[in-house]
């Protein structure tokens, strides 16, 4: 069986070690396409730390459509002769990965933690009922694509000199017109140790500007929640949660987040977690590993003045 | 295509009430009604509740509710699902077709890509705001990696991004409209066999969170300094 890994979006790159080792739990063989529009050929080198066969590395010159890749993903499926498709977790993954599926008709099962064969059949694990569950889904080796969850476990393998192969992914054909791009502004939420989150408690208490200074001595990214988005606090591309911008810092340090579901889904994989309410009960609290109860209005001006004092 | 927008929203099985998630869904298929004058479907699969469910969609601005019963439920199927959705689509056959995120409870925004998969139809996902929808054109702003402003000929499916579009608030006027009105009860048929099976459910691997309450903010300063390894 063959498995194509699938890297798509800025700093995906990061996300092949997970790729190679979600492909290769279920897969034989396995080669990677790149699409990330951070990395050329010259950066990116010829060595991964994984037995790829095959990179191909996806270009494009000026605005792309969506359904370009998935065209380009395709055909590559084919030239290789893919079973199966396993994606990275970011918001292009999420829209090519579900017109792929649904244009090969196999299924598709997103939010993966696990990979594994049993048998005659792949059985991918999810979770599902807000994290409370695991749920195990089988599906037939003939075809499937799954998306994996950032944070999949990796496994230690080898490294390969795959053959490089470069593709325009312009000369697929496309039905959306591109009218204007606007590159993201400076955030790097995907690749930051530390992420700030701000929530509406930010926004209630006036403690904006001590916030983004914080997240400035902690050399941190901030992301934000829904309200401050709607409030036009925080511009929409700073939100995280359900709508496919994920993160998975280091630490997550949830300032006045109460903790909603939408948000929830977009932090979960941090490794520490860490929230600071007023309110005792919030539901953040509960979903971190560290919390502390007190008002922003202090706290925050303590914390920096720690910051700056070195201590 | 008929000149109207047919929206994809989920109901809870107890209760016939709307996802949370899916008032989103309709209160951007209701802005786009109100750009355009089109008439708004609401169309949704369940096993049962039809009364309140047609309820909850008529208070929140939907002309005509269509309810497909579907007692037999495949979860995480998303093949079998989309192929009742993909009937549905070419049934009506509205010019704007909206999904939400998740209207299937196992996937996160992959039900409205597969349709489109399925349909070849133009798919637009992770919008942030329609600049203009017109006679046989979409013109809308999405959020990838940045920012796309793309056009796309109708019919096209579209997903917004939810946490953008809060739903406005019922009116007492509007919930007691919608008790006079009836929804359309269509027998969705068999569903076709899936392709993906739950085979169990399990407890987490990952390890469980165990908040610790942090009493100092010097205290949290020193985790978080710890953590990070400086």
């Amino acid at each position: 069986m063959k498995a194509l890994a699938v890297a798509l979006g800025r700093s995906s790159l990061k996300r092949a070690a997970e790729l190679c080792s979600a492909s290769f739990s279920v897969a034989e063989n396995s080669s990677l396409v790149l699409f990330d529009p951070e990395v050329s050929s010259d950066s990116l080198g010829l060595e991964v730390p994984c037995p790829f066969e095959n990179v191909w590395l996806l270009k494009r010159e000026g605005p792309f459509s969506p359904e370009q890749l998935k065209g380009a993903i395709r055909e590559i499926g084919e030239i290789f002769g893919a079973s199966a498709f396993i994606f990275n977790d970011s918001p292009l993954s999420f829209w090519v990965s579900s017109l792929l599926a649904g244009e090969l008709k196999i299924p598709i099962v997103t939010d993966a933690v696990r990979l594994k064969r049993e048998s005659e059949r792949i059985v991918i694990t999810k979770p599902m009922m807000n994290e409370s569950v695991w749920a195990d889904f089988s599906v037939s080796m003939e075809g499937f694509v799954a998306v994996i969850r950032k944070g999949f476990p990796i496994k230690k393998m080898e490294t390969s000199v795959p053959t490089m192969k470069i593709i325009d992914v312009g000369s697929y054909p496309k039905k959306l017109k591109i009218l204007e791009e606007r590159t993201a502004d400076s955030t790097r939420l995907e690749d930051a140790t530390i992420v700030v989150g701000l929530g509406d408690g930010v926004r209630q208490s006036g403690t904006l500007n001590q916030a983004l200074e914080l997240s400035k001595l902690l050399n941190a990214e901030y992301a934000c929640t829904k309200p401050l988005v709607e409030s036009g606090i925080v511009g929409a591309e700073r939100l995280i949660g359900i709508s496919g911008k994920r993160i998975s810092p280091k630490i997550y340090i949830a300032l006045g987040i109460s903790g909603s579901a939408y948000h929830v889904a977009g932090v979960s994989s941090s490794d520490t977690i860490i929230s600071v309410n007023l309110d005792r009960g919030c539901p953040m609290n509960r979903l971190s590993d560290y919390y502390y109860v007190g008002d922003l209005k202090e706290v925050l001006p303590r914390l920096i003045q720690l910051l700056k004092s070195g201590s | 295509m008929e000149n109207c927008i047919l929206a994809f929203v989920k109901f809870s099985e107890d209760e016939g009430k709307l996802d949370e998630q899916d008032l989103s869904t309709i209160e951007f298929s209701k802005r786009l009604k109100e750009a355009t004058g089109w008439r708004l479907v609401g169309a949704s699969v369940l096993k049962g509740g039809y009364e309140a469910a047609a309820r909850e969609m008529f208070s929140r601005g939907v002309d005509e509710a269509r309810l497909y019963v579907n007692e037999r439920e495949n979860v995480g199927d998303i093949y079998s699902s989309a192929l009742l959705m993909k009937g549905i689509v070419e049934d009506i056959g509205c010019k704007a077709i909206v999904f939400g995120e998740r209207s299937s409870d196992t996937s996160f925004g992959c039900l409205g890509g597969y349709v489109a998969g399925l349909l070849n139809m133009n798919f637009i996902s992770f919008i942030k705001e329609v600049v203009e929808i017109k006679d046989d054109i979409i013109k809308v702003r999405t959020l990838l990696d940045g920012e796309l402003l793309l056009v796309s000929d109708l019919p096209a499916i579209l997903v917004p991004m939810l946490e953008l579009f809060p739903p406005r608030p019922v009116l007492m006027r509007d919930k007691l409209e919608a008790r006079k009105r009836r929804p359309v009860v269509v027998e969705a048929g068999e569903r076709v066999a899936a392709t993906c099976f739950l085979l169990r459910a399990q407890k987490p691997e990952e390890k469980k969170r165990d908040p610790v309450e942090v009493k100092s903010p010097e205290e949290l300063l020193s985790i978080i300094m710890k953590r990070v390894g400086s």
